[in-house]
């Protein structure tokens, strides 16, 4: 009576909690000018595979179809999108504004919890490759994470080309780059610093690479590094950055941006500006996103892009963490409708329901014809509001019974 | 215990078992009164409230886990734990103490050329680290096949159970009792300090400062660490 390890199912609390969040996402999103999309849960790995680097090619859940294609769930949003907009919206005029929701899935085998399915909101801007649309991602970021109501958060922004500048200008062979980027991307500094010192990197440079996890800040951020690189592509995306965060001030959003030089994301997608988000409740990042230039291409359209992805199990952990009662819905008054056995009872019974339910509420009927002390039970450990009876004793009256004090009162039917 | 409690504190994960004692000689050596380690070892959760930091102690190879998903800020873990999980965390400082080394072991007898005969098909090795002894072999491009063991792993070629073992070596008397020898040393280990990548973050100024501080008792004492 099992289901496979890392997946799970959700109950109606939890469901109405994620449908809550949901709708407070999509409405911003929609609100901004983006259109929902929907992709297929699996597609050939061949095209999702595009989209993907040498770690998330593994953790791709692969199967066979019956000609024996190789098929693949989807581990990610943007890349099915991307694929969507280069093959079939070619003719549209751009920028286009999408957004996704759905579920994603991976062999995530050595993260916490180790889930294999979770669901991701986000969007994509395509065909647009200014600074203006940049920052409107990040805006949008921030949005979605006030709109869902997280007070406690940060987006953090920094720029692929900061740390590709530095690596480009060091002098070392290709073999020693690469074991220092990959020392670097698995944030191993004990193993990064041995490596450093063995090689003929400048002094400068080396602090610089140790440094650069803790490069973030405000803007004097931006100043320091200028001082400490002199390659070109670092300086133009240092420049980036600002520009960037500026038109984020002018959107009023500086208390939660922070410029942020060591960041370096999984994908290997993108090419400019990077951002993600963290909240104190939560020891790994609950958005993130970027720029992607070349992704859409990979799939024949030349289309310059940005976007970014909230997870939703994670969003829902940090509220709950912030706030206990922060996805609890109110919901309407729920009332149990019963009716002595008989058949002018019951189709009396119906219309007040019908009544009750046209007035929003919520209604149930008694299907079970049990006596009225298993009922006021029932209704209890459901947090039914009121029972409604309905007898023979006076026509178009009913009897209404509030569960928690026995108050009774007749109201019209 | 949840986040949500720690935003002020800094909580420091020490692992039990042979590096609990050095971890707080460690500390201690910055500092910070432990008394020796008695109060928290018989408490699991410590708090220095003075110093806002709250210690927790977990078994060793649960250590990583922790700080992965930021229960604990900072944690004190062999290197050997590491290599085997694979966590999404800093690894900051070696810390110099707990030194051994992974290798490759096998009975003394035997020829050692013979191991690797066709590449050491059908040799059967026995290991606590799976991850870490797949890795090694292939690398060397030798074909084994490895048995995952959750202790006394020396015992696995008296009893015809396994042909070599890969396991950590500190003073390598255990290997001596048992009759074995090493044939390899895949690397060094020491204990190491990790801390969670958004604490890095976001806590920077008082993780950088304990950092600092034991980076310089380390250099100090540097003698003294290797024998803890």
């Amino acid at each position: 009576m099992n289901i496979p390890e890392g997946l799970n199912d959700l109950l109606p609390e939890e469901v109405s909690k994620r449908r809550l969040l949901e709708n407070r996402i999509s409405k911003i999103f929609t609100q901004w000018g983006y259109q929902e999309i929907i992709t297929p849960t699996f597609e050939f790995y061949d095209m999702l595979a595009r989209g993907a680097g040498s770690i998330m090619k593994k953790e791709m859940i692969k199967f066979f179809d019956r000609e024996g294609n190789i098929i693949a769930l989807r581990p990610e949003m943007t890349t099915p999108l991307a694929r969507v907009t280069s093959t079939k919206m070619q003719q549209e005029p751009k920028p286009l504004r999408f957004y996704y929701m759905g579920n994603v899935f991976r062999y995530d085998d050595f993260k916490v919890g180790g889930q294999r399915e979770f669901c991701q909101a986000g969007v994509e801007l395509i065909g647009a490759n200014n600074k203006e649309a940049d920052a409107e991602v990040i805006a949008l970021a921030v949005e979605c994470l006030k709109n869902s109501e997280l007070k406690n958060f940060f987006i953090d922004i920094g720029h692929i080309n900061f740390f590709n500048g530095i690596m480009q200008s060091i002098k070392a062979k290709e073999k020693r780059k690469l074991e220092i980027k990959e020392a670097i991307l698995n944030k191993n500094f004990v193993l990064l610093e041995k490596m450093l010192s063995f090689s003929d990197i400048k002094d400068r440079e080396k602090e610089l690479i140790l440094k650069m996890p803790t490069l973030r800040g405000r803007e004097e951020v931006l100043e320091g590094a200028e001082k400490m690189v002199n390659n070109k592509l670092s300086l133009s995306a240092l420049k980036e950055i600002k520009k960037v965060y500026n038109l984020l001030r002018d959107y009023g959003l500086e208390e939660y941006v922070l410029i942020d030089l060591g960041i370096i994301r999984d994908f290997d997608y993108y090419t400019g500006i990077i951002f993600e988000g963290y909240t104190d409740y939560l020891g790994f990042p609950i958005c993130g996103g970027g720029r992607y230039d070349k992704l859409c291409s990979r799939f024949g359209e030349n289309l310059p892009s940005t976007g970014f992805a909230v997870g939703l199990e994670r969003l829902i952990m940090a509220l709950e963490r912030e706030n206990i009662n922060s996805l609890d819905l109110k919901k309407p008054d729920q009332y149990l409708v019963c009716y002595q056995n008989n058949k002018d009872n019951f189709k009396k019974a119906l219309k007040a329901a019908k009544n009750l339910r046209k007035k929003g509420l919520i209604v149930e009927l008694e299907v079970g014809k049990r006596e009225f002390a298993e009922v006021l039970n029932y209704a209890r450990s459901k947090r039914i509001k009121y029972i409604v009876m309905v007898d023979d004793n006076q026509p178009n009256k009913i009897k209404r019974i509030e569960v928690t004090s026995g108050k009774e009162e007749i109201i019209n039917l | 215990m949840s986040r949500e409690n720690n935003t002020n504190y800094l909580v420091i994960a020490l692992p039990s078992g042979k590096l609990f004692k050095p971890s707080i000689k460690l500390l201690e050596g910055i500092g910070i009164d432990l008394k020796g380690g008695k109060e928290i070892n018989r408490k699991l959760a410590f708090f220095d409230q003075e110093e806002e930091i709250k210690f927790v102690i977990t078994r060793p190879k649960d250590n990583p886990t922790y700080i992965e998903c930021g229960v604990a800020d900072i944690g004190i873990v062999g290197e050997d734990v590491l290599l085997e999980e694979k966590k999404d965390v800093y690894k900051l400082l070696d810390l110099k103490f707990g030194k051994c080394k992974m290798v490759v072991a096998a009975p003394k007898e035997r020829e050692q050329k013979k191991y690797y005969k066709n590449n050491g098909h059908r040799l059967k090795v026995a290991t606590k680290y799976p991850r870490i002894a797949a890795d090694y072999f292939k690398k060397k491009r030798i074909y084994v096949e490895l048995i995952k063991l959750y202790g006394s792993v020396e015992l696995a070629p008296q009893v015809g159970l396994a042909d070599m073992i890969v396991d950590i070596v500190s003073t390598g008397r255990t290997l001596e009792e048992n009759k074995l020898e090493i044939i390899d040393e895949i690397i060094p280990l020491s204990a190491q300090l990790i801390v969670n990548r958004i604490s890095y973050k976001t806590k920077h100024k008082r993780i950088n400062r304990l950092l600092q501080d034991i980076k310089k008792f380390i250099s100090l004492e540097s003698d003294k660490i290797a024998e803890w």
